[in-house]
């Protein structure tokens, strides 16, 4: 890959760079793996996701565990969702947390040995709902 | 957060310098956390300096959180995360928020780690789906419990006109006021407190005493 620095200005390049690659400083390519979930007007949530996530390291995982593109959208949607509420409530997160305290969900069982801490949380209305669709349509492009 | 990076890039300094010179460690108690600064937890790492056979030192970030005897937690976190992501997190964190930040993270970590695609979002939304359903259950049980409010409400207005009956003729008015009080039918909740519209109606239209006796009559005729 060859950086944006050495083949000089690239005014098409700059406009069309996605916030992953304009964060790296890298040439963005019509098959980037994050040009369709952060475009760059998307700028601010790539901070939220860039905060605890590494983009190579994601990316490998999620080819790792062979997903179909539908699943690979949605892990990437709902990796972005909690990213953004990390970033909302910039503590421990106590949303995400505390709700498994107020009582186990029947699909989703708790982690063994796993003991929930006691969190003054903020009330469960404020939590925005899961985004209906986030990810916008994959396209070549 | 100046300090505290300063702070993280000594530590990560000393880590790189002491790695070759790595003791074989022995099983024992813990050392007291009042030692000086720059002593090393020789004796027992953190569950992340092990994981990552690292010198553990006396600032390292893990330290606090990610006790040597749950390796476990730590090996979730490191492996959706990365330990420089967690240590950069719990930097950013206040140090009063740490634990319940690195407790999180330990439960995010897991949940992702067993549903690749929703982890957390899916648990979320199933949450809730259980809410709504909870709230509508509620409802449901609340508009019942008026029902119920009402019907008490009504059977209240038969009863003291039934221990006319029984005599006190004379005294129409103080037979009206005693029976409520004495007989409380146990109602579907014990806490509900009589109504004022029943003695209200009692007391302001004496003229419907005449009716009221009329409904005695049709009354006896009924348990006749």
């Amino acid at each position: 890959m060859t950086l944006q620095g050495s083949s000089g200005v690239n005014n098409g390049g700059y406009v069309n760079q996605c916030a992953a690659c304009r964060h790296q400083r890298r040439r963005c390519t019509p098959d980037c793996f994050f040009r369709p979930y952060f475009p760059a007007e998307r700028h601010q949530e790539f901070q939220n996701f860039h905060r605890l996530h590494s983009n190579t390291r994601l990316q490998k995982k999620l080819k790792e565990l062979g997903l179909s593109p539908e699943e690979q959208r949605e892990a990437m949607s709902s990796i972005i969702y909690e990213s953004n509420i990390r970033s909302q409530f910039p503590g421990p997160s106590v949303a995400v947390t505390n709700t498994f305290s107020i009582f186990e969900p029947k699909s989703h069982s708790s982690p063994l040995n796993y003991v929930a801490p006691v969190i003054k949380s903020p009330p469960l209305s404020s939590i925005p709902p899961p985004p209906a669709s986030l990810i916008p349509p994959l396209t070549t492009s | 957060m100046s300090r505290e990076r300063e702070r993280f890039e000594e530590i990560g300094k000393k880590i790189k310098r002491e790695a070759d010179a790595w003791p074989h460690q022995m099983a024992g108690i813990r050392r007291p956390m009042s030692g000086p600064p720059g002593t090393l937890n020789t004796i027992t790492p953190c569950a992340a300096c092990k994981l990552l056979r690292r010198r553990c030192a006396q600032e390292c970030p893990f330290s606090p959180y990610f006790s040597p005897h749950e390796p476990h937690k730590f090996a979730s976190v490191h492996k959706v995360f990365g330990a420089s992501n967690v240590s950069k997190m719990l930097m950013e964190v206040p140090e009063s928020q740490r634990a319940d930040a690195a407790n999180s993270l330990v439960y995010e970590a897991n949940v992702r780690l067993r549903d690749p695609v929703y982890g957390c979002m899916g648990a979320i939304s199933a949450l809730q789906q259980q809410v709504q359903a909870l709230q509508a259950e509620l409802t449901a049980v609340r508009s019942e419990i008026l029902k119920y409010k009402q019907r008490e409400a009504v059977a209240t207005l038969i009863v003291p006109s039934n221990s006319q009956v029984a005599g006190f003729h004379n005294s129409g008015g103080v037979s009206v006021i005693a029976p409520p009080p004495q007989r409380p039918t146990t109602p579907p909740q014990p806490t509900t407190a009589h109504p004022p519209s029943p003695s209200s109606c009692v007391f302001s239209q004496p003229t419907t005493r005449d009716l009221e006796y009329g409904n005695i009559e049709s009354e006896n005729n009924y348990f006749g």
